[in-house]
């Protein structure tokens, strides 16, 4: 088996360091990787993320992250992804990468992903250019996800689990407590679609404060909510038992 | 624009004053939520809500500074309401040693 540590939206200012390093002090010893699903600065400063780096150098596991609508508000997101990658995270957008555990292997495929709504209430690329360009944006990034994810699925060594790591999300059950008239801004079907094409055991998100933590892609794909507001503490686990087992 | 009435001291005329109109709550509403998501705060989670010359906000805000931070920013962005901060810290704390989800 594996055990997942995950959170996203932390939004971390100057002055978080101790907070979350206080919050993530024990995550190596209850997981064997940490996955974050973007926010991870309040607004995508340099500055923050180097708060940030130094809180997860140290920490004795694998992290793995996409970033979120936040962490590109500075227009610095190259900055903020070397300054991660230097500290030993890895950075997902339309990529995946494997990590192993006790020999076996995790796959995670990773996108921020976009808004554009839900089955019967989505954006479609018509019209203006703009409407048009936040509609193709959202398809790009869903086919990228799915690429990202059959890359793992057509390894030569196959990943034992798969997860699909987003920050918007791709169901509407986990958007429940927000307002609905702006699930359009929260997240698409269509990265949903991608993941349910290819299949994953477990879909992590998070852009969704108000939201709930619990639901299922179309095809019956386990989702979690984990933004931290949603979560109630600094990270939750989850734990995806050997793929023999999970079988049997 | 409304027009008042104010009798002078002599009782015999009036001065009429003209006041502008209450800026209607909904656009302060959508004021302060701007306010809060491009000043410092950087929050776009707060839910605001106006009544009786109060700004209720609900949601949740990821420290204390941040919190009184948010108010500070509500204040300045709609002067002559009471703001009444019910934020929410979200928790940092980390999860009970075995306190597993099994998927």
């Amino acid at each position: 088996m594996i055990r997942i540590a995950a959170v996203g939206d932390i939004h971390v200012g100057y002055d978080d360091g101790d907070r979350i390093a206080q919050g993530l002090a024990p995550v190596a010893d209850q997981a064997d990787v940490l996955l974050l699903a973007g926010d991870l600065t309040r607004c995508g400063e340099p500055a923050e993320t180097k708060v940030l780096a130094d809180v997860l150098a140290p920490l004795d596991l694998p992290v793995i992250t996409v970033l979120g609508n936040h962490d590109h508000h500075a227009e610095q997101v190259d900055e903020v992804t070397r300054i991660l990658t230097d500290a030993g995270v890895e950075v997902l957008e339309g990529t995946a990468t494997t990590v192993p555990v006790r020999g076996r292997t995790l796959g995670v495929a990773g996108t921020k992903g976009f808004g554009g709504g839900f089955v019967g209430a989505s954006a479609s690329e018509f019209g203006e250019p703009v409407m048009k360009r936040f509609a193709r944006c959202t398809v790009e990034m869903a086919a990228a996800l799915e690429r990202a994810l059959r890359s793992l699925d057509d390894a030569e060594t196959p990943v034992d689990w798969q997860v699909a790591l987003l920050h918007y999300s791709p169901i509407e059950d986990t958007l429940r407590g927000e307002h609905p008239g702006i699930y359009a801004f929260l997240g698409s079907y269509l990265l949903a679609e991608a993941v349910d094409r290819v299949g994953a055991d477990l879909v992590l998100h998070g852009h969704a404060h108000a939201g709930t933590e619990r639901g299922l892609t179309p095809a019956g794909i386990k989702v979690r909510n984990v933004a931290q507001p949603v979560l109630d503490c600094a990270y939750r686990v989850f734990e995806l038992p050997d793929p023999e087992s999970a079988a049997a | 624009m409304i027009a008042g009435f104010t009798p002078t001291r002599d009782g015999k005329t009036c001065d009429v004053t003209v006041q502008p109109d209450p800026e209607p709550v909904e656009y302060v509403v959508e004021r302060v939520r701007e306010a809060i998501a491009q000043a410092d705060t950087h929050e776009l989670g707060v839910t605001v809500r106006a009544a009786g010359g109060r700004l209720l906000l609900t949601g949740t805000a990821s420290s204390e500074p941040h919190r009184a931070a948010i108010t500070t920013v509500v204040e300045r962005a709609a002067p002559g309401y009471e703001v009444v901060n019910e934020l929410c810290v979200a928790p940092t704390t980390p999860p009970p040693a075995g306190q597993v989800e099994q998927l």
